[in-house]
């Protein structure tokens, strides 16, 4: 069984590069890796400096209103959060804490020392918001340093006090309607000053939104200098040792696999999905995970097509595709597919959760019976992120790529 | 603060299950054509020489069968099945694995799927145990290290003086053993948020020198444990006749496939009077099965106390995590742990209520993820080194317990692990093992091997644990240590502690010289 899998699986690669070195001269010239490794430090920059913009945004809102507490000021604040999540979900491909950023001096720079640690403190989930709560009526004054002490409080690993999804929950508030359509419903008289508060922690409530998104801001600041062009030749930042490495393709492809076969597919996206419960979906409180998932999708496109696009930015250049492209073409053909074919499916699932009639959220869908159109778009999508891993690991083959541990430390 | 309690990104334990398919037959030649056509690919690897594609007889390195996975990274242990690529199963795997992975938190949590840790418990994720999928370890001392880390190893309670109505039904499988009354049958060193943990546990080493024929020596350590019930004050210390159980975290590997080993097999190689009069007996454990109420073969835990890998992980969940679950709806607290009593459970989730914490979807992915994490192929099976080191394994005796090769049977329900042939190195059978690695009391005494202690296995009787991946071990993870209570630092540690049923082999490995040793090991670490 595995001598014929042998035999099959090398005849591929080797059949391209007769066609594509030795038969047709007007090819275009190799790619180069350090073309691609330059292009993805750009979009890296560019994906981290709108995360920065549109944080900075948020910032914006929310002190707006806190300053006027009004359902008006908060839903601006909470358009301003959506709007976050769309750069900042395409970055998460590339916080990826492997053995060519851990331990490997990053805070020489006197910048972020960990990858994992910073992330941690960006973007942790699960988060149980009973520990905010308890913050906000405990008598502890509520500042940054406080909520950084309170991460992993208890020895609960759960009790996270920072970042995304502790900015979500003091915008919604907890979503009591199961796998029915609606989102948290805080109102905005949670805020309320002036005397006008109906309990006693409407001031301590705006102490830790605005907090936790000024950290936010201030963590993102960190990250983006770390990818800037001045960092590139700085050593210790990410950007620097990201080019220095020799593993920087096999930490590309050994981030898109991870990303797209086992974060997406399982725990962002088929874990609730098989168990049915709402509180699986990350994005719980504002129901924004259709989000969420489709743009941690773009970010595995983002780092295979090595193109990054927003309002702000616009790169594309040399990437892993064309390299893959140069070496075996009707790889790179299956490849390509794949990836049109979930986009099709993110794309729906998104549009589900946009269109303003019979709109269908990502706690809706994990409700659905196994008939659910959108559930079994979902997974289909799963099955196709799954089923990536043949095509992505034909490609480590094909480029001679190491096995890059993905997975941290495993503590 | 762990390096990844928050939003951990999984192991990919998919990543590269495909790359045997092609790079053993690439030869150096296509390679160079390969990095000359392209421009540069970025980081090569050199992979070691595999045997010959069309040379079918070598299957040896095929530990696990079609199911083994090329992986030699720290990810060794972390792939699923090489030959699972349904979808649907990859991603009840994937669940597991997201369970297996993720930390456990205090009941009453908005996080409703994985909630209602402890009150008492050892550890709040598998994997953290676990390592990488990999073994866990005894507390290191070392530069670095205060002897203080008990993360990944646990203690078991039973009593020694029993009367002889339990004694009955342990032989008769029907109860594992009489657990200690104050802490129960297993001592839970952490607990979530105002709950007193039930024990307090320290470690010293006393060294020893153990010295081969020609002089060679190498030293052992053996640990000195220092147990105390933190409810001792309250008079609730340990019972006087309690026999303490060192269990480190076991490797994942194979599991699955141990499981489908055909029990007349094992049966088979039963030899508990020793009749062939070897030195070696060999016992099968039988045990009571919570999931089927009937008695059957014992096959995982350090003495085989557990008969499926459902039972073992439902097990687990409610003995180390403190998390209730379809087969154990009752806790881990003791009557008299108020606090413990008092904590709030994380029965249900936010759409299902059921009576306990661990959902059944969830009890059974995990299951199911820990029957299918793949075995590593060898590297370098048919070298002559690991050759001439696998005929002294064999001379030695070391195959009276460590059987090398066992045929799984056909199961419609584990399509990947059903009729594989597979090289565990293990006839899953008790052995006694001798005193020097046997269960003791509260002043680290060895127990009588008359003490029945988890149903029909003794003090000093444990399971042949299987050597599939042992190679590796320290590749998934560098603090991982040998044996049930992790005392060795090393392959030859381990070897060096055997004795009982095992001193015969030990004293014919005593008397390899260096090139021996040096064969010797090279098979161990290139299973």
């Amino acid at each position: 069984m595995f001598n014929r899998k042998f035999v099959f699986g090398a005849l591929v690669p080797i059949t391209a590069i007769v066609v594509s070195c030795g038969g047709d001269g007007s090819k275009a010239p190799p790619v180069s890796t350090e073309d691609i490794k330059t292009n993805y430090v750009t979009m890296a920059h560019a994906a981290y400096l709108d995360s920065l913009a549109t944080a900075t945004l948020l910032k914006g809102a929310v002190d707006t209103f806190i300053a006027t507490p009004s359902e008006d000021n908060l839903d601006a604040a909470k358009v301003a959060y959506k709007a976050a999540r769309v750069p900042y979900q395409q970055s998460e491909i590339m916080r990826f804490d492997t053995v060519i950023t851990i331990n490997q001096d990053l805070d020489a720079d006197g910048g972020l020392a960990s990858v994992d640690d910073w992330e941690g403190q960006v973007n942790a989930w699960p988060l149980d918001e009973n520990h905010i709560v308890s913050i906000i009526e405990g008598s502890d004054t509520i500042d940054q340093a406080l909520l950084v002490a309170q991460n992993g409080a208890n020895n609960n690993e759960a009790n996270v006090a920072t970042g995304v999804h502790a900015v979500e929950f003091m915008l919604w508030g907890e979503d009591a309607n199961g796998t029915a359509a609606g989102a948290g419903e805080r109102p905005a008289t949670d805020f309320a000053n002036g005397g006008s508060c109906t309990d006693a922690f409407c001031a301590r409530r705006a102490n830790y939104l605005e907090a936790a998104t000024n950290l936010l801001v201030s963590d993102l600041t960190e990250m983006a200098a770390e990818w800037s062009p001045a960092a590139s030749t700085t050593v210790g930042t990410l950007s620097n040792n990201f080019l220095a490495s020799d593993l920087a393709l096999d930490y590309m492809l050994g981030s898109i696999t991870s990303m797209a076969t086992d974060e997406l597919a399982s725990a962002r996206m088929g874990s609730g999905l098989e168990l049915g419960d709402p509180e699986e979906e990350h994005d719980c409180f504002s129901d924004l995970s259709h989000v969420a998932i489709y743009y941690n999708f773009q970010g595995v496109r983002n780092a295979f097509y090595g193109t990054y696009t927003s309002d702000n930015a616009s790169v594309s250049g040399v990437s892993l595709a064309d390299l893959i492209e140069s070496r075996d073409n009707t790889l790179f053909t299956e490849l390509d597919a794949a990836f049109d074919a979930i986009e099709v499916n993110m794309l729906a699932i998104f549009n589900a959760g946009e269109r303003t009639t019979d709109t269908v959220r990502f706690d809706q869908i994990i409700g659905q019976d196994a008939n659910g159109t959108e559930r079994q778009i979902a997974e289909a999508a799963i099955d196709a992120l799954i089923a990536l891993d043949g095509p992505l690991s034909e490609a480590q083959e094909l480029l001679s790529l190491q096995e890059i541990n993905v997975g941290g430390s495993g503590d | 603060m762990k390096a990844c309690w928050f939003f951990c990104f999984t192991t990919s334990p998919t990543l590269s299950k495909a790359i045997m398919k092609t790079r053993i037959v690439l030869s150096s030649a296509i390679l160079t054509l390969l990095s000359a056509c392209g421009g540069g690919g970025g980081g090569s690897s050199t992979e070691p020489e595999k045997p010959a594609g069309n040379d079918t007889l070598q299957i040896e390195h095929l530990g696990g069968g079609d199911a083994t996975v090329n992986d030699v990274t720290v990810d060794a242990f972390s792939e699923h099945s090489e030959n699972m690529d349904e979808t649907g199963r990859i991603q009840k795997f994937n669940l597991g694995n997201d369970f297996f992975q993720n930390p456990w938190v205090a009941g009453s949590a908005s996080t409703s799927s994985r909630d209602g840790l402890g009150g008492v418990f050892n550890n709040n994720a598998c994997q953290d145990c676990h390592i990488r999928d990999g073994r866990g370890h005894a507390p290191n001392i070392s530069a670095t290290e205060d002897g203080s880390d008990f993360s990944s190893i646990l203690f078991r309670a039973a009593r020694a003086n029993i009367s002889s109505e339990d004694e009955l039904l342990m032989l008769q499988s029907l109860q594992a053993n009489v657990p200690d009354s104050s802490v129960g049958g297993q001592l839970q060193q952490d607990s979530v948020a105002n709950v007193t943990a039930e024990a307090s546990l320290g470690v010293s080493y006393q060294t020893s020198e153990v010295e081969f024929e020609d002089g060679f020596s190498v030293e052992l350590r053996k640990p000195v444990w220092e147990l105390t019930s933190n409810y001792a004050e309250q008079g609730y210390d340990f019972n006087t006749d309690t026999v303490f159980s060192a269990r480190v975290a076991p490797q994942m590997i194979g599991l699955g496939l141990l499981a489908l080993i055909p029990e007349v097999d094992l049966l088979q190689n039963e030899d508990i009077e020793d009749s062939n009069n070897d030195g070696v007996s060999g016992k099968a454990n039988v045990v009571w099965s919570v999931a089927n109420q009937n008695v059957t073969i014992g096959r995982f835990g350090w003495k085989a106390g557990q008969p499926s890998l459902v039972e073992q992980s439902a097990g687990a969940f409610v003995n180390d995590m403190g998390l209730t679950n379809q087969l154990h709806q009752q806790g881990n607290c003791m009557p008299h742990q108020a606090d413990c009593l008092s904590t709030e459970n994380g029965n249900g989730d936010s759409v299902s209520d059921y009576d306990y914490e661990v959902s059944d979807t969830i009890l059974s992915a995990v299951g199911f993820y820990s029957a299918h994490l793949a075995v590593p192929a060898r590297r370098d099976a048919y070298s002559d080194q690991v050759q001439r080191g696998k005929t002294l394994f064999n001379d030695a005796g070391c195959t009276a317990c460590h059987t090398a090769q066992h045929t799984t049977e056909f199961s419609e329900d584990h399509p990947e692990l059903s009729e594989q042939t597979i090289f565990p190195y293990t006839d899953m059978l008790l052995h006694d093992m001798g005193q020097s690695l046997a269960d003791f009391d509260i002043n680290n005494t060895p127990a009588a091997d008359s003490v029945l202690v988890e149903f029909l296995a003794n003090s000093h009787e444990w399971r042949t644990p299987p050597l599939w991946g042992l190679g590796l071990v320290k590749t998934v993870d560098p603090e991982a240590t040998f044996l049930h209570d992790g005392r060795a630092r090393t392959i030859m540690e381990a070897v060096l502690w055997h004795g009982g049923e095992a001193e015969t082999a030990k004293q014919n490995i005593l008397l390899f010289d260096a090139n021996q040793r040096a064969d010797f090991l090279a098979f161990l670490n290139d299973l």
